[in-house]
């Protein structure tokens, strides 16, 4: 039980006001008597009862005291806090994204979120269980429903804040699926409230009970940083490459302070950087730097949090690409092939496809049958692949391109307008693939990028139109090796989202290594596939070693909402006005002040009626 | 004189009275009173059951032959009595519904009336904090008036000294007689006041008649709530949260009282007669007082 106002409970002072006024204010009857000679010896006899008694038999005091005993109560809002019974849970959300790491002097508000969900663990009632989700970028499950104090105990304890932006909304409906209504399930929800909102969530539900920990904060952060070609194009080591950096201030004061990005021990860029509050800048200078290895972004200054004042990038240098054509030979394609750099050909017949143990970059299926395609990059000619929802429903003649989707990548710089088609596959595609070019009505060219295979398929033999003829063609195949290897030709500035998984190449039997950027490491068992890497919580440089060329991911908080460390999301509770935006202290607790309201009210009826029989007993004694 | 104190049907009543004190006094005169000295003109007082050694000449034979049992008659010499009514006239006697000193008035006036009717001496003297007015006594039926009216102009006031008033009078008197006390006996001084009072009348050889006038309420009162008790002679005031608990404990405090008093009147030869003012009065002098040792028919 606890009392939302608790200063109304100096309404009580009124009772013995009332008290003293009915004692001076008592209606005393006046009657004469022939002598006090036996009342004297009663009163004698009786006095040590006779003021207690006085008091009680009067009715109206009674009920009069006990009335605004009721009242303020009532004005003070009692609050009962529902224990669980055994058929009541708990689901705890305990917010564990990255503005939960945000100082509140000299601890952090995830400090005081452990310990709020501490006290609720010692609150929980006998028989109920307490699950526990954490929740960073995905919602994660950290102890299932259990009774069991000292594991729930240690695992509050255990848990940690992360670099991680998030969505609670996820976690609260993993919550809200988990729940059992019919048990009387609860959802704890602990938070900085540091997000807009929890989209059709009505978060006012009474067995949700919201618990806030942080106040109003400042925090200066850099929401992104990007590398991108300026020029050069195929010549990555001679530079042409310009660095974008976006900063945010949430703080309410102007700040001025300077701006250091060093590749490795090299400072590149010095600046000094003033914001405005709660402005943004994008800041793009030309990368002098060099183009491979780390690149670290910081700023000099001192707010509440500190996952954002760094960013980090990697240059991933360019890569050759490994191409095998499948097919009869084809003088256009294989033409246009040596044309383009940094890539290595080899032709083979589909017999010495199915024979060869290695496995190229990219395969090019020329008008030759396709078999069901594994992970990877293809592009068909003139064929269908099996295993896809595509069929070729026969041939039609002379066509010309009338339709190109210019936005694609594919696409970029290549023209199709009027190319001429002597045959070309009455395609019929199913979801998933995305039409790149149509000739009178029908495509004849798609794209296909789901999971980690990515197709494109042209439906009509490249000899048997003009397309060969055209510059189009060169570059259509550029882009789609592109497409398929971004950094084929370029430099590449990689990073990663702190908790985004990072897909790891990895050789069968050989173990793939990830040292962490607090020096710790994981270790994944190879598979000879890709590999999913979830640990990228904490923003800094991992490194990768196994499953090919030792390689490193930069992880960044990247997230304006996230660095917007600001509480600001508000719980309006049966659409009142809402005074206590995330509730620190009262959530699911029952308010009690109505049933206080009914007593007093039922109390001041029942005094109302006892003042009446008073006022009648005492005019049947004044005819007497 | 107060024409509604004795309607005609109660003075007619009255005339068939007298009044027969149970001590045989000598009287100045000779009345209608036996007294213990027999003379030559006895009259037939009593009978009373034969004890060894009376004369066998007052045996009542026509009475042995009906009911076979000897009875010896009883003759007195008529003497005549003085009658001392004591009449209460406190404050607290104008208590009650009908006043208690209304009441108290009508038995003073019956018993006067009885008194002169019998050729008795009758005095009336009325006392609160002591002895007040009175009436000197006298003798004949002419005085009659002169009782009413003196009776007629008591008017009750003061507080009561039971024991200071009794005193005096007993102190005072010449010729004792029958004392007839007529009061409520609520005095402050409580038990010791009366006792002290109606002790020194039967020094003086008074034979008292104790007549306590009580009103209903004061027996068993029964109005409950917040009241201001306020005693009608002293003005005090108490204030009482009157319930059913302290009202038990009240009448059990007065019964406690009363049965003191009956047993202190018993063991000092008092008559003692309690009467409420809801008793109609003629009952209580014809039937009452018929039943006491100093009335007889005549």
């Amino acid at each position: 039980m606890s009392l939302a106002s608790p200063l109304a409970l100096l309404a009580l002072l009124l009772v013995p006001l009332v008290i003293i006024l009915h004692s001076r204010a008592v209606r005393w009857r006046r009657r004469e008597v022939s002598s006090l000679l036996f009342w004297s010896e009663v009163l004698r006899e009786n006095r040590a009862s006779m003021r207690i008694r006085r008091i009680l038999r009067n009715l109206v005091l009674l009920v009069e005291c006990l009335a605004i005993a009721a009242v303020a109560l009532a004005l003070a809002g009692p609050l009962f806090a529902r224990r669980g019974g055994p058929g009541g849970d708990v689901i705890l959300v305990l917010d564990t994204t990255a503005s939960m790491k945000a100082r509140e002097g000299s601890r952090t508000r995830f400090d005081e979120a452990r310990g709020r969900a501490l006290e609720a663990l010692s609150d929980l009632g006998r028989g109920s269980r307490m699950l526990v989700i954490a929740a960073g970028r995905t919602p994660g499950l950290a102890v299932p429903f259990t009774d069991d104090r000292e594991t729930l105990r240690r695992a509050i304890q255990a848990a940690q804040a992360t670099d991680e932006p998030g969505d609670l909304r996820d976690a609260v409906l993993l919550a809200l699926s988990l729940r059992d209504a019919s048990r009387g399930d609860r959802l704890l929800v602990i938070t900085d409230g540091a997000f807009d909102s929890l989209g059709d969530i009505d978060p006012a539900r009474p067995w949700m009970r919201w618990v806030r920990v942080g106040a109003a904060r400042s925090n200066i952060g850099i929401t992104s940083l990007a590398f991108r070609r300026t020029g050069g194009e195929g010549n990555a080591a001679a530079g042409g490459y310009e660095m974008f950096l976006s900063l945010r201030s949430f703080s309410a004061r102007p700040a001025t302070f300077p701006l250091t990005v060093s590749a490795g021990p090299s400072v590149v860029v010095r600046k000094q950087v003033t914001l405005a509050p709660g402005s943004a800048r994008g800041i793009s200078v030309p990368w002098t730097g060099p183009t491979s290895g780390r690149v670290t972004a910081e700023i000099g200054v001192s707010d509440d949090l500190a996952a954002d004042d760094r960013a980090f990038a990697v240059f991933v240098p360019a890569r050759g690409v490994r191409v095998r054509l499948i097919g009869e030979g084809n003088f256009f394609l294989e033409t246009a092939l040596s044309s383009l750099p940094n890539l290595t050909v080899s032709r083979v017949s589909a017999a010495e496809a199915l024979a060869a143990s290695d496995g190229p970059d990219v395969t090019i299926f020329d008008g030759t049958v396709v078999p069901p395609l594994g992970k990877g990059a293809y592009i068909v000619i003139d064929s269908v692949p099996a295993g896809l929802p595509l069929r070729a429903a026969g041939t039609r003649d002379g066509l010309r391109v009338t339709n190109a989707n210019l936005s694609h990548p594919l696409l970029a710089s290549v023209t199709l307008e009027g190319v001429v088609i002597g045959q070309a596959l009455r395609l019929e595609p199913g979801p998933g693939f995305t039409e790149l070019a149509a000739a009178g009505g029908t495509p004849v060219m798609l794209a296909w990028d789901q999971g980690e295979l990515k197709l494109l398929l042209i439906g009509f033999d490249v000899r048997e139109s003009d397309l060969p003829l055209r510059p189009a063609f060169p570059v259509l195949l550029a882009n789609a090796l592109g497409w398929f290897f971004p950094s084929w030709l370029s430099v590449q500035a990689e990073q990663l989202q702190a908790g985004a998984p990072a897909l790891l190449s990895s050789a069968a039997g050989q173990a793939v290594t990830v040292t962490l950027p607090g020096g710790g490491s994981r270790s994944l068992a190879g598979t000879g596939q890709p590999v999913e890497f979830t640990e990228t919580s904490t923003t800094g440089f991992y490194r990768v070693q196994g499953g090919g060329e030792p390689r490193e991911i930069a992880v960044n908080l990247a997230s304006p909402g996230e660095s917007n460390i600001e509480p600001r999301f508000e719980v309006s509770v049966d659409g009142e006005a809402p005074a206590d935006p995330v509730d620190q202290n009262k959530g699911a607790r029952v308010p009690l002040w109505s049933a206080f309201a009914v007593a007093a009210f039922l109390l001041a009826a029942v005094e109302w009626a006892a003042w009446l029989r008073e006022t009648a007993v005492a005019r049947q004694g004044a005819r007497r | 004189m107060d024409r509604q104190l004795f309607d005609r049907d109660f003075l007619k009543k009255l005339e068939y009275l007298s009044l027969v004190s149970r001590k045989l006094y000598r009287g100045v005169a000779k009345g209608a009173h036996a007294s213990p000295l027999r003379g030559t003109s006895p009259d037939f007082a009593d009978y009373r059951t034969y004890q060894p050694g009376d004369d066998f000449r007052y045996i009542d034979w026509n009475i042995f032959g009906r009911l076979d049992r000897l009875f010896v008659k009883m003759f007195a010499e008529e003497e005549d009595l003085s009658v001392h009514i004591l009449l209460d006239a406190s404050e607290s006697m104008a208590f009650g519904t009908p006043r208690k000193i209304d009441y108290a008035r009508r038995v003073a006036g019956a018993l006067g009336f009885i008194g002169l009717a019998s050729l008795d001496r009758v005095g009336v003297a009325t006392f609160a904090a002591g002895i007040g007015d009175s009436l000197a006594p006298r003798r004949g039926r002419r005085q009659i008036f002169h009782l009413f009216e003196y009776l007629s102009r008591v008017a009750p006031s003061g507080p009561t000294d039971l024991s200071r008033s009794l005193e005096d009078y007993a102190l005072r008197s010449r010729s004792p007689g029958l004392a007839v006390v007529i009061s409520d006996l609520l005095d402050e001084s409580g038990a010791a006041a009366y006792r002290r009072g109606l002790l020194a009348l039967r020094y003086r050889a008074f034979d008292v008649v104790l007549v306590q006038v009580l009103d209903r309420e004061e027996i068993a009162p029964a109005d409950e709530g917040m009241s201001r008790l306020a005693d009608m002679e002293t003005g005090r005031m108490v204030n009482v949260a009157v319930d059913a608990r302290l009202l038990a404990a009240y009448r059990k405090k007065v019964a406690v009282f009363l049965g003191n008093l009956e047993e202190f009147c018993l063991g000092n030869r008092i008559e003692y007669l309690r009467t409420s003012t809801v008793v109609p009065f003629e009952d209580v002098v014809l039937k009452y007082l018929r039943q006491g040792a100093h009335l007889h028919s005549r």
